[in-house]
């Protein structure tokens, strides 16, 4: 199970900006500071502020050094909003070493929209910007700040210390005007309706439909939910059910100010008193049609109907696959969808056992990337190893640009530590089409690894010393086609929450979802909530609609099912499930708190060929990590948290629990957790968090660090420390030999030959 | 007697349990300090032992220098193939280069277990000596000599009907036959007329010789199992107790029988004494690259050092001629086996199975022809690996019973040895396959290389040496393994296919070439020639584009040029000479006076002898009055012979006023004379052991690898000038 995340593009700008809108402590709303403005989207003009640390995904301040920097960002611009008036309001501070020529642009999609002068006599930067409205575009626009710094008018030093311009991230702001935009209510704008782009850190989708317990319609709630998380893609979103109102009025009370769209969802039969089914029922089939709220607009409706729940379902699942283009009118009737068997899907999936599984970089959501220019940030990956001890190889293929120096070089580094260094050296530049670098037992850790690829590349020249500066040629790109591959190592059995974090499916996941199951302890709508709302979250950690998974009430099990995601409130959980819990709401829970990990290392001997083929046979196991831990059960105010919990029954089924003592609770703490900063925090076997603080508190034995090796033999490390020593009982050996051999073949010609 | 059973087998356990423990050693992973200070050691001490072993003569230090040279080789081998097999291997590169790689592997494994069957006939080889034979010749056996011959020209069968016939042994014990299957009824009544009367008239010249010099001349009705047939149907006729088989171009010493008898009589439990098969004859690579004169004969390796080896073992064998057979060891067994096509190493395996021996006498007494022509060898070749792994298959030596644990294993070796013609297709394909597409066959670094190939690399080459240097140039191995590879495995892919497919085919031997031609079985070396040097322009493209793989590509590089340079040397061989002398030469020390006819008696010595004439090196201040003239008949007087002998001069060459070359053609007056010809020339093993041990001089490792790359350079593109300027393909032959 891995991830890939890394930093480029627009999208994944937004997605810092998020990450940051989380993690933001409640301190950053204090009184001085620009913040969001609360929200008052109605159909009238708002305003919103925007900190450009929130859009970079940074706190303090931003550093430009050197000759000439560059700062990139994207501009969010909702589809449902028109911006009148923006305003970029530049704060920090300057080198006093600045001199006539230095200067600060801001540009807009590549284009300079203004520019000022940076003068070292006034060390404060103060800059107001007036972006011109109409240039800016629907979704994220690029921006960039720029600056070209001089300290001296000949025989600079382009890398000068004193070269800076710090750029305040939290002083510095979007003061933006905007007014509701009016989108034409077509079933082919629906990208539009679920927009990525936003001033808002959180989504929340109102779900209308009946509460019942038949299979098909909470089958066609699972499809919804993962229509909503599929095309929201990454950020975070809160799915609320509500029962279906008794009137088309009551359909807008429960949406908030900032809700644009909600989706009603049910038969012919049950939505006829909210709307008018009469022309879609005529068409027959399944439906997917879009409306405007009456007297609203700007907010619109999605309707997910047909004649019975079969339909229903059919025409949500539908809509659960993003990519399908849909027509410029407000209704389609899906007349059929073919679903690919999972038969047909065994072979795609094929992956790779745990402990030798090779794949592309490709498989862990890693496209190719190319990274250029001086202090380039480096490409990070993110590994999920389910392996003890095992190593693994990275084999790149990569090419870098002519023109770098010597000293260039990709670092690739494990957790922080250096594993190997790639020469960037060839001043004409270079692929390398299989570069290993192995990566040793100990160096990555049970769960998430950071895998970095760090360049460091250097201009050949320098500048300096009155030489002419060439930024030079800088770039190195890592293909998608470079290979991991984990050696050995015993199975991590024990699933961990820490694996719900990213797209850790490469080891999990069945075709589309097969063999996972949604199970909603009661159908009261803020358990339906929590799930569709965990249920979304799990579409985008996949990256894919998982139309083989399913969505169902209580301990309905399948026989394929092996993953099992449970949602309800404790109470209301299966007895068994409840008693393989360490829970017992609202009275204690029980944790495991891991104090030491140790493990035998296999250390490389003779016998490793040997041991690697009785591995192969399953002959032979390594040695699994012992994780010394202590038991400690705590009661106290467990009653106003969520909990997320692991475990595996005597079946080998994996269950992943989310519960709270209440489903109001549940259904609260279940739209906290997928945030951004939450869902990363999840680990273990039990994790819990209020559904208004920013810290889930959980342990794993990730926290207690290996701090006792038993080294198994050793004699490659003692020859290796003490070759002449080793050399000496070497030459003792083979002189023994040589001697035995020697009385060994005497007495055979003694016997054999006797002429 | 207990305690020392028990002793011997603790000794052994131990000795398991010490080589468990240098293997498990082996495999010890270590970093690159602690395995280049080992290496650089080991190579070391092997360097001064083998520089020992060239100055110290003495056998029983010889025997501590040779496990020395083994150990050391074997634990630097054993590392290298572990760091091969646990950090080299390309498997992750794709499956073609997986695959590739694996092959890779995979010859270079076969290199490992052939090395270690070497190492292990050659720990400790047995130098057997001749038993004398008792002084009544009432106690000596009856030898029939058999000379089976099939469609050799009459004149290779003539001298070796001579010597038979006048080696020391009692006349009345010793009978020897002509066994003729070119003159059976089945060939002599052939349906192409042609065919039939040149049968019926070889059949009337083989009666005549045979009549002419006291043979019997022996023929059946029908060609049936090809050798092994045609002595099993003499076996009817005749009556002895040993039989001595000779090739029809093996003329034996006059004391073969009696340096070979005498061990018959000392174990009754002999089956074969086998005798080296020496040759007068340069086979196509000697012949073609001209290095006969002073290169060690190619069999030698096999006589000189394997044989010696096996027979420390008890599994010396026989190998068709040369060798005395007890005859009722082979009437128990039924006649000579035939379920094979090398009935000799077939009939000794049913032997050793019921308990008999074998013995091997390491002294040349027989005279032979190597095939003259490329074709020629390689139908030999093909035929003996054939054989040899239809014995595995057919007669699997792990099943037969009776047989020691050594015996299987060796034999198995017999099969597995012929493995090396598909691992040197492999080994020439590699570096091609590299530069031309890039497969990657070898996952490694030039730390690597250098930590453990080459510390591998060079004590192969220094216990090769040690062990082969003196009857083997070194690289010259590799040459001869390249010009057979193609034709031995296909060979052998037909046994797997059809174990009882392949025919017996006569090694063509005494052909005449009267011009100059390419062999037309050199096309598959046209292809590995191009794609190697294909792969070389590829590799300097490369090496120029691709700086980041240049360490890599250069090291293919140097490969695929070695192989280059073999491949030419190859196509060197595949030129075949003209060659029109007759009679082949061999060296010979006499001396001898040669009068004229106006009664002038010079002095010298004969230096070379054939069965026709001789050559004389004459010296003397009395050449300066002499004239001498080509057509001038002389007679020779050799001064331990009884008769002087008739001769023509058909040849002068003059050195220096002093000394003087002769070239005579014997005039025969009588049987005598051609007699005491064959005498002269082939008649005194000493005289070939001396022939041997004048060519025994090694070559040092570069002066080895010289030689080869100047035989590439000067005869393959010879053979490649040839094909330009001819612009004719040649002579064709068939396999």
């Amino acid at each position: 199970m891995a991830v890939f995340d890394l930093q480029a593009g627009r999208l994944l700008q937004g997605l810092l900006v998020m990450m940051f809108l989380t993690l933001m402590p409640p301190a950053m709303a204090e009184d001085d500071k620009p913040v969001i403005a609360e929200s008052r989207f109605s159909s009238q003009q708002a305003t919103v502020i925007l900190p450009l640390s929130q859009l970079t995904g940074q706190s303090g301040v931003k550093r430009l050094t050197g000759i000439e920097q560059t700062m990139s960002w994207g501009l969010p611009v909702p589809a449902l909003w028109q911006p009148e008036n923006v305003t970029f309001n530049i704060n920090g501070m300057l080198s006093e070493a600045l001199i006539q020529g230095s200067q600060l642009q801001v540009m807009l999609a590549g284009k300079v929209i203004a520019q000022q002068a940076l003068d070292g006599r006034q060390s404060r930067l103060k800059m107001s910007v007036e972006i011109p409205a109409t240039a800016l575009k629907s979704g994220f626009n690029a921006m960039q700040l720029r600056v070209v710094q001089h300290y001296a008018e000949i025989c600079e030093y382009p890398m000068a210390p004193q070269l800076w311009t710090e750029i305040d991230l939290q002083d510095s702001y979007f003061e933006i005007e905007a007014r509701p935009r009016q989108v034409i209510g077509r079933l082919s704008q629906l990208s539009r309706l679920f927009d990525k782009a936003s001033w808002q850190a959180h989504r929340q989708i109102t779900v209308f439909s009946a509460l019942t317990e038949n299979t098909d319609h909470l089958a066609a709630l699972g499809f919804v939910a993962q229509g909503i998380g599929q095309r929201y893609d990454y950020i975070p979103t809160s799915i609320q059910h509500q029962p279906l109102p008794d009137n088309r009025q009551s359909l807008s009370w429960p949406m908030s100010d900032s809700q644009r769209i909600a989706i009603l969802v049910g038969r012919f039969d049950e939505l006829a008193g909210q709307i008018d089914v009469a022309k879609y029922q005529q068409a027959g089939g399944p439906v997917l049609a879009l409306q405007t709220l009456p007297g609203l607009p700007g907010r619109y409706l999605l309707l997910v109907m047909g004649e019975t729940d079969a339909e229903v379902r059919q025409a949500a699942a539908s809509f659960a696959i993003p990519g399908v283009p849909w027509p410029n009118s407000d209704w389609a009737s899906i007349n059929s969808l073919d679903i690919p068997t999972e038969t047909s899907l065994e072979q795609r999936f094929s992956l790779p056992t745990a402990a030798q599984g090779a794949f592309p970089l490709r498989a862990l959501g890693f496209n190719n990337q190319t990274v250029t220019g001086m202090d380039s940030p480096p490409l990070n990956l993110q590994v999920w190893n389910n392996t003890w001890q095992g190593r693994m190889q990275v084999r790149l293929h990569l090419a870098y640009a002519s023109g770098m120096a010597s000293q260039s070089a990709l670092n690739v580094m494990t957790n922080g530590v250096l594993n190997g260094s790639i020469p960037l050296s060839n001043p004409q530049g270079g692929v390398y089409e299989n570069y290993a670098v192995t990566i040793p037992a100990g160096v990555m850790k049970p769960g998430w690894n950071t895998l970095s690829f760090a360049p460091v590349m250097i201009p050949q020249s320098h500048g300096g010393e009155c030489q002419p500066f060439f930024p030079g040629n800088l770039a190195v790109t890592i293909y998608e086609d470079s290979t991991i591959q984990k050696f050995g190592g015993d199975e991590l059995r024990r699933l961990d929450l820490a694996s719900l974090n990213g797209n850790g499916y490469l080891f999990t996941e069945q075709p589309l979802g097969k063999g996972i199951a949604f199970h909603i302890a009661e159908t009261d709508s803020s358990t339906i909530s929590a799930a569709m709302t965990l249920m979304g979250k799990m579409s985008q950690v996949y990256k894919r609609p998982l139309l083989n998974s399913r969505f169902v009430l209580g301990h309905e099990v399948s026989e394929d099912d092996i993953f099992h995601y449970w949602v309800g409130r404790f109470a209301a959980l299966p007895a068994d499930l409840q008693s393989n819990l360490q829970l017992a709401l609202p009275d204690n829970i029980s944790i495991d708190v891991p104090l030491m990990q140790s493990a035998t290392v296999q250390v490389l001997e003779g016998a490793e060929w040997f041991n690697s083929v009785m591995d192969a046979l399953g002959l032979r196991k390594t040695p699994p990590a012992n994780v010394t831990q202590v038991g400690i059960q705590l009661s106290g105010d467990f009653d106003r948290n969520g909990f997320a919990l692991s475990s595996q029954d005597d079946n080998g089924q994996h269950h992943i629990v989310f519960t709270a003592e209440d489903a109001k609770l549940l259904q609260d703490t279940l739209h906290t957790v997928v945030d951004y900063g939450h869902w990363g925090q999840l680990r273990g076997g039990l994790a819990f968090w209020s559904p208004t603080g920013s810290t889930v508190y959980a342990v794993s034995y990730d926290d207690a660090p290996f701090s006792a090796y038993g080294l198994r033999g050793g004699l490659g490390l003692w020859v290796s420390q003490y070759p002449w020593r080793a050399l000496f009982i070497l030459l003792g050996l083979l002189g023994l030999m040589v001697w035995l051999s020697r009385k060994l073949l005497k007495r055979h010609q003694q016997r054999n030959q006797q002429n | 007697m207990v305690f020392s059973t028990i002793t011997k087998h603790l000794r052994f356990g131990f000795w398991l349990l010490l080589i468990l423990l240098l293997i498990n050693l082996s495999w010890v992973s270590v970093s690159y300090h602690a395995q280049l200070i080992v290496s650089a050691f080991l190579l070391g001490g092997l360097l001064l032992v083998y520089n020992l072993s060239r100055v110290i003569n003495n056998l029983n230090w010889q025997q501590w220098f040779r496990l020395l040279i083994i150990f050391i080789t074997i634990f630097l081998t054993f590392r290298y193939m572990h760091w091969r097999a646990t950090e080299s291997l390309p498997m992750q590169f794709g499956l073609l280069s997986m695959i590739c790689g694996l092959l890779l592997f995979l010859a270079e494994a076969y290199g490992l277990v052939n090395m270690l069957f070497g190492f292990f006939i050659n720990a400790q080889p047995y130098h057997r000596k001749s038993l004398p034979l008792p002084a009544d010749p009432a106690q000596l056996p009856v030898i029939d000599v058999y000379i089976p011959t099939y469609n050799e020209d009459p004149s290779v069968t003539r001298p070796t009907v001579i010597a038979a016939t006048q080696m020391d042994y009692p006349a009345d014990k010793l009978h020897v036959y002509i066994l003729d299957d070119g003159g059976t009824v089945q060939k002599c009544q052939d349906v192409d007329a042609a065919k039939a009367q040149a049968a019926q008239d070889r059949a009337a010249v083989l009666k005549d010789i045979a009549a002419e010099f006291g043979a019997g001349y022996l023929t059946r009705e029908r060609n049936l199992h090809a050798k092994s047939g045609n002595i099993n149907s003499a076996l009817s006729y005749t009556c002895g107790d040993l039989l001595l088989i000779l090739d029809c171009d093996h003329i034996p010493t006059r004391d073969f029988l009696q340096q070979t008898v005498g061990l018959f009589l000392a174990d009754p439990k002999l089956f074969v004494v086998q005798t080296p098969h020496n040759f007068v004859s340069p086979d196509p690579l000697e012949r073609n690259l001209q290095t006969y004169e002073q290169s060690p004969a190619e069999n030698e390796l096999f006589y000189d050092v394997m044989q010696p080896g096996l027979d420390s073992w008890g599994t010396s064998f026989f190998c068709g001629s040369a060798a005395i057979l007890r005859r009722s060891v082979i009437d128990e067994l039924g006649g000579v086996s035939g379920q094979t096509i090398t009935e000799d190493a077939e009939t000794t395996l049913d032997a050793m199975s019921r308990g008999y021996g074998s013995a091997y006498l390491n002294k040349p007494m027989v005279s032979g022809l190597q095939p003259e022509t490329y074709a020629g060898f390689v139908v030999q070749r093909v035929r003996w690996g054939q054989g040899m792994l239809q014995i595995f298959i057919l007669k699997n030596p792990w099943r037969v019973p009776g047989l020691k644990l050594v015996q299987r294993l060796l034999y198995t070796n017999f099969a597995f040895y012929w493995g090396f013609a598909s691992a040197r297709v492999i080994m020439l394909l590699a570096p091609p396959m590299f530069l031309v597409f890039s497969i990657n066959l070898c996952d490694a670094t030039a730390i690597d290389l250098i930590s453990y190939a080459g510390p591998c690399l060079l004590a192969a080459l220094l216990s090769t040496q040690y062990f082969y240097g003196r009857v083997r140039w070194p690289f010259m191995s590799q040459l001869y393994e390249v010009i057979q590879s193609v034709y031995v495995t296909l060979g052998l892919i037909e046994v797997v296919r059809k174990p009882r497919s392949p025919s017996f085919k006569v090694t063509p031997k005494g052909e005449q070439l009267n011009e100059d031609y390419v062999s037309s079985l050199t096309w598959p070396f046209y292809l590995f020639l191009g794609f190697t040097s294909l792969g070389i322009v590829m590799g300097i493209h490369r090496y120029l584009t691709e700086p980041f793989g240049q360490a890599a590509v250069a090291f293919v590089m140097f490969w695929a040029v070695l192989d280059v340079m073999l491949l030419l040397g190859a196509l060197g061989v595949m030129l075949e000479r003209k060659q029109l002398r007759q009679s082949p030469r061999a060296p010979h020390d006499e001396k001898v006076q040669m009068q004229l006819a106006d009664g002038t008696a010079l002095t010298g010595e004969c230096r070379n002898a054939s069965a026709g004439g001789a050559g004389l090196l004459l010296t003397g201040q009395a050449l300066n009055i002499v004239r001498f003239k080509k057509g001038s008949d002389v007679q020779l007087w050799f001064p331990d012979r009884s008769r002087p002998l008739s001769a023509k001069i058909i040849n002068l060459k003059r050195h220096d006023k002093n000394t003087l070359q002769v070239g005579l053609a014997y005039q025969f007056s009588c049987v005598e004379d051609e007699r005491m010809a064959i005498d002269i020339a082939f008649g005194s093993s000493q005289q070939l052991l001396q022939n041997n041990q004048r060519r025994h001089q090694g070559r040092s490792i570069v002066h080895g690898f010289w030689i080869v790359v100047s035989l590439g350079f000067i005869y393959g593109l010879a053979h490649l000038r040839f094909l330009l300027s001819a612009r004719r393909g040649g002579k064709t032959e068939n396999l």
